[in-house]
């Protein structure tokens, strides 16, 4: 199989891997990638071919999905030779420690309260992965996916702790909202104190009286940020949490984005005139055909219906 | 996923799940395995630089027809063609493409291919990506769990990710369903004319 052709493929194949690999790390970004692409249109195909490949592998979640049914310890166990065997495919690097700790999802859409041991609660937002562990010392809880609100109980001998790839937050008493993002995460303090942890920087918040002012930590590749956030921008954050979106001038695309975490039939911009337009409004998560009939009447966006997608495009 | 665009979705949703198709078509055209595989490339490469794509209403026989341009071409700057390609190449008539099996195959049989593709991957590569993608764990999370550095789980994911893609593009070659086989009738009738 050695044929010139082969192993040009094979380079590009390999090289396609690797900018997918760098920005699923967070180690590239777009405009590198871009200008890497935009040289050569064997380039483009590979990388959309390795992309390809990398979505087909999205049919693994589902798989960890069924092996797993249930949050609670018990249902993890008992899930069986199968649900184990499934989780086992790397062999036996699945630590005891994994196994001891209680897991919660929401899938696409959904949305979810857990109470958890020690009196405080948990609410996941759509697509989001939870895991916790609490004993003696401490009060643990991973954020693995998506987006959470916490609403911490006060425990002086245990301290509360979230850990998320960002980073680690250190939670007192209070209430907050973590949402992971791609190349960060946004912690917001609603009441309470946290400090944030992580490998680019460290920074505290606080919001002790009702009249302070909400804090915004923002953790990116850069370092960890501080952000007072207004009383309403605060409220936007939490609208999740009643079902509803809110977007106050953003960019169709950035809006159709955030939109798009609620949707498992995603929109998608069909030019880039649609794209511009700006928005503002509320809207219910679960009921994307009301926001699509408000961009109809307002805007004039056409919506072309194409199978898993609806396209969104500028009439003029 | 903000690094795949439009037209990338479009590429892997509309125009991949044919590949074993376009390869089984330039294989019938060129002879020759690997500049079968650099023609399927290079039709990829044309099709992604199309400013109208979206309005392509048949991807799949589209990049079948710049197939077999890009092979006419090839054949008008060879010196000897082979009389069989001439034959095959006088059918006015493209190939009738069919899906290949993973766009039709249920989601179990999908989680099946996956599986069995990820079943071959070497060990470590093998573990990275089942902690990313099927435990959803971050590229960060999977280097402290797995104590190793974030360019190495890196460089897993892409080794992996290589051998997925090409793996997962033969699998897709296995099957082409049962319309393509008529085509085939059709290529034997003309290359015997």
């Amino acid at each position: 199989m050695a044929q010139p052709g082969d192993q040009d493929r094979d380079a590009l194949i390999a090289e396609a891997s690797l900018w997918l690999a760098r920005l699923d790390t967070g180690r590239a970004c777009q405009q590198d990638l871009d200008a890497w692409r935009e040289a050569d249109p064997r380039r483009a195909a590979a990388f959309a071919e390795v992309a390809g490949a990398w979505t087909r592998l999205d049919a693994l979640r589902g798989a960890d999905g069924q092996a797993v049914p249930g949050p609670s310890r018990r249902a993890w166990l008992a899930g069986g030779g199968a649900a184990l065997a499934a989780s086992l495919v790397g062999g036996a690097w699945l630590g005891r420690d994994l196994l001891l700790r209680d897991r919660a999802i929401t899938g696409v859409g959904e949305r979810r309260t857990l109470a958890l041991p020690d009196g405080s609660s948990v609410e996941l937002n759509t697509d989001t992965e939870v895991f916790w562990r609490f004993d003696r010392k401490r009060r643990r809880l991973w954020l693995s996916r998506g987006e959470a609100a916490l609403m911490v109980a006060h425990d002086r001998l245990r301290p509360f702790e979230l850990f998320t790839s960002q980073g680690l937050a250190r939670l007192a008493a209070g209430q907050f909202n973590a949402r992971l993002r791609p190349a960060g995460l946004d912690l917001i303090v609603l009441a309470g104190r946290a400090a944030v942890e992580t490998a680019s920087g460290a920074a505290q918040a606080q919001v002790v009286g009702p009249a302070d002012a909400r804090q915004a930590l923002e953790v990116s590749a850069r370092g960890v940020a501080v952000v007072a956030t207004p009383e309403d921008q605060a409220q936007s954050v939490q609208a999740w949490r009643r079902g509803e979106i809110v977007f106050e001038g953003q960019a169709l695309s950035a809006a159709v984005e955030e939109y798009n975490r609620y949707l498992t039939r995603k929109l998608v911009i069909g030019d880039e005139r649609a794209g511009a337009l700006r928005l503002g409004g509320r809207f219910l998560t679960g009921d994307p055909d009301s926001f699509l009939d408000a961009l109809r009447t307002t805007f004039g966006v056409r919506i072309v219906e194409d199978g898993p997608s609806r396209i969104l495009l500028k009439s003029r | 996923m903000a690094w795949l665009r439009d037209i990338d979705r479009w590429f892997a949703a509309r125009v991949l799940p044919y590949a074993g198709n376009y390869r089984a078509y330039a294989r019938k055209l060129v002879g020759d395995e690997g500049d079968a595989e650099d023609l399927v490339q290079e039709a990829y490469a044309k099709v992604l630089g199309v400013a109208e794509w979206r309005r392509l209403e048949a991807p799949e026989r589209f990049v079948l027809t710049i197939i077999r341009n890009l092979a006419f071409e090839r054949f008008r700057r060879a010196k000897v063609v082979g009389i069989r390609q001439i034959g095959v190449l006088e059918m006015d008539a493209l190939p009738d493409p069919a899906p290949d099996a993973y766009a039709v195959t249920s989601a179990r049989q999908e989680l099946d291919l996956v599986l069995a593709a990820l079943d071959r991957l070497p060990a470590k590569c093998r573990k990275v990506l089942t902690l990313r993608k099927m435990h959803g764990l971050s590229p960060g999370q999977i280097a402290v769990r797995l104590n190793l550095s974030v360019s190495t789980v890196e460089k897993h994911l892409a080794k992996g990710l290589k051998l997925l893609t090409k793996a997962l593009a033969t699998g897709d070659g296995r099957s082409i369903g049962k319309r393509s086989s008529s085509w085939r009738n059709r290529a034997i009738k003309t290359e015997t004319r």
